[in-house]
């Protein structure tokens, strides 16, 4: 990460033009970032704007400047967690216990046999992570995604590491028994799903 | 972990732990052992490996279809603080033109005074009591000279005209400049 190093000297010392590189190195990841969580491509490009914006403005602030892009996800989760939030229209209204509830939101899909098995494997995981209640989401997102320490992520949403854990531990679980339940154990060995 | 073998319960406590890496020597040791004898275990970890690379590469990312440069570039240049670092010296340059502008200002006595009072209470206090015993000292001493003026006068007056009575002129002069001193009008000897 030498280069953010001096990328980011030049922008300090006035040359803000130079700026311009660090957008292109990370707008991709930064926006794939944002679509994770908003799940919405207008909403995440407008995020991801947010975020350099104020990641420019902050510049100043961040000492490990080798760690540009972890500073800058961050700014990003946080941006997109905020707008998330602010723009919430579905109330979870389901108890810490009681995810199983959610395979009820489940639409019904075509036959996933008729697809090729990567892209169906992908859109069925796609599926059922989306259909997960938001808290668990987030976590399974922030940790699966984004590769975040437990830690990070307690920081981030404010609950305790136990809450991390547990969260992770029933998302995960969830996704792997409905991908059984579906029929897609060809690459999961269906004997383990309890 | 005290036991030294894990059973089946205590190994599902460890695993979201251990496929993410996050466990201790130790209980990576005792997590082995357990693998080693406990095939249904040893599926699990490979499924729970198995949905974390799904959930990456679905969620991962993909081609690039967003290109924010000008529009991130075009936001920062055109704010009215186009920098963090000509935030400085926006405040650095309007500091130096206060002091500038300040300093062209036709010079006013009165509102100087006021505001070098205001500045230093306590030094104008001083300077104002100083100013106050100066000038007492100063009028009492030239009221004293006054007086000596006059007692002198007088005493050269009495010897000029108190022949009659040589022995106690001192006496009576003395008395008619404490007269004096005191407001009363002297007695004119020639009379």
């Amino acid at each position: 990460m030498k280069t953010d190093e001096k990328i980011i000297e030049r922008v300090l010392a006035g040359d803000i033009s130079k700026f311009e590189m660090l957008i292109e190195k990370y707008q991709t990841q930064i926006f794939y970032v944002a679509m994770n969580i908003s799940r919405n491509k207008d909403t995440a490009e407008d995020i991801v704007q947010d975020a350099f914006i104020k990641a420019f403005d902050k510049l100043q602030t961040l000492n490990e400047r080798a760690h540009f892009f972890p500073w800058l996800k961050r700014i990003t989760i946080n941006l997109a967690l905020n707008n998330y939030d602010k723009n919430k229209r579905i109330v979870d209204v389901e108890v810490e216990d009681s995810e199983v509830s959610f395979f009820d939101r489940l639409p019904d899909d075509s036959d996933p046999e008729s697809i090729m098995i990567n892209d169906e494997l992908k859109r069925y995981v796609r599926l059922y992570v989306d259909a997960l209640p938001e808290r668990l989401r987030r976590v399974i997102i922030m940790r699966e995604v984004e590769d975040l320490s437990y830690e990070e992520i307690s920081e981030i949403l404010n609950i305790p590491l136990g809450t991390v854990r547990s969260r992770l531990f029933n998302a995960r679980q969830v996704v792997k028994d409905r991908l059984i339940k579906q029929g897609l154990t060809d690459s999961l060995v269906s004997r383990t799903a309890n | 972990m005290s036991n030294k073998v894990l059973s089946c319960g205590d190994f599902l406590k460890l695993l979201n732990d251990y496929v993410d890496l996050n466990v201790s020597e130790k209980e990576s040791l005792l997590i082995g052992e357990h693998l080693d004898a406990c095939d249904s275990c040893k599926l699990r970890v490979t499924n729970a490996i198995k949905v974390k690379k799904m959930i990456k590469s679905t969620y991962g990312v993909g081609a690039s279809i967003i290109d924010v440069r000008s529009k991130v570039m075009s936001k920062i240049r055109n704010r009215d603080n186009v920098s963090v670092r000509s935030d400085k010296n926006v405040d650095l340059s309007s500091k130096i033109m206060s002091k500038i502008t300040e300093k062209r200002k036709p010079f006013n006595a009165v509102k100087f005074s006021l505001s070098m009072m205001e500045n230093y209470k306590v030094l104008s206090i001083a300077v104002a009591t100083l100013f106050i015993i100066t000038a007492t000292i100063v009028y009492s001493q030239a009221e004293s000279k006054k007086l000596m003026a006059a007692r002198s006068k007088i005493e050269s007056y009495a010897l000029e005209h108190s022949s009659t009575a040589p022995t106690d002129y001192r006496a009576s002069t003395n008395s008619i400049a404490d007269s004096i001193g005191n407001g009363i009008t002297p007695v004119n000897f020639s009379e």
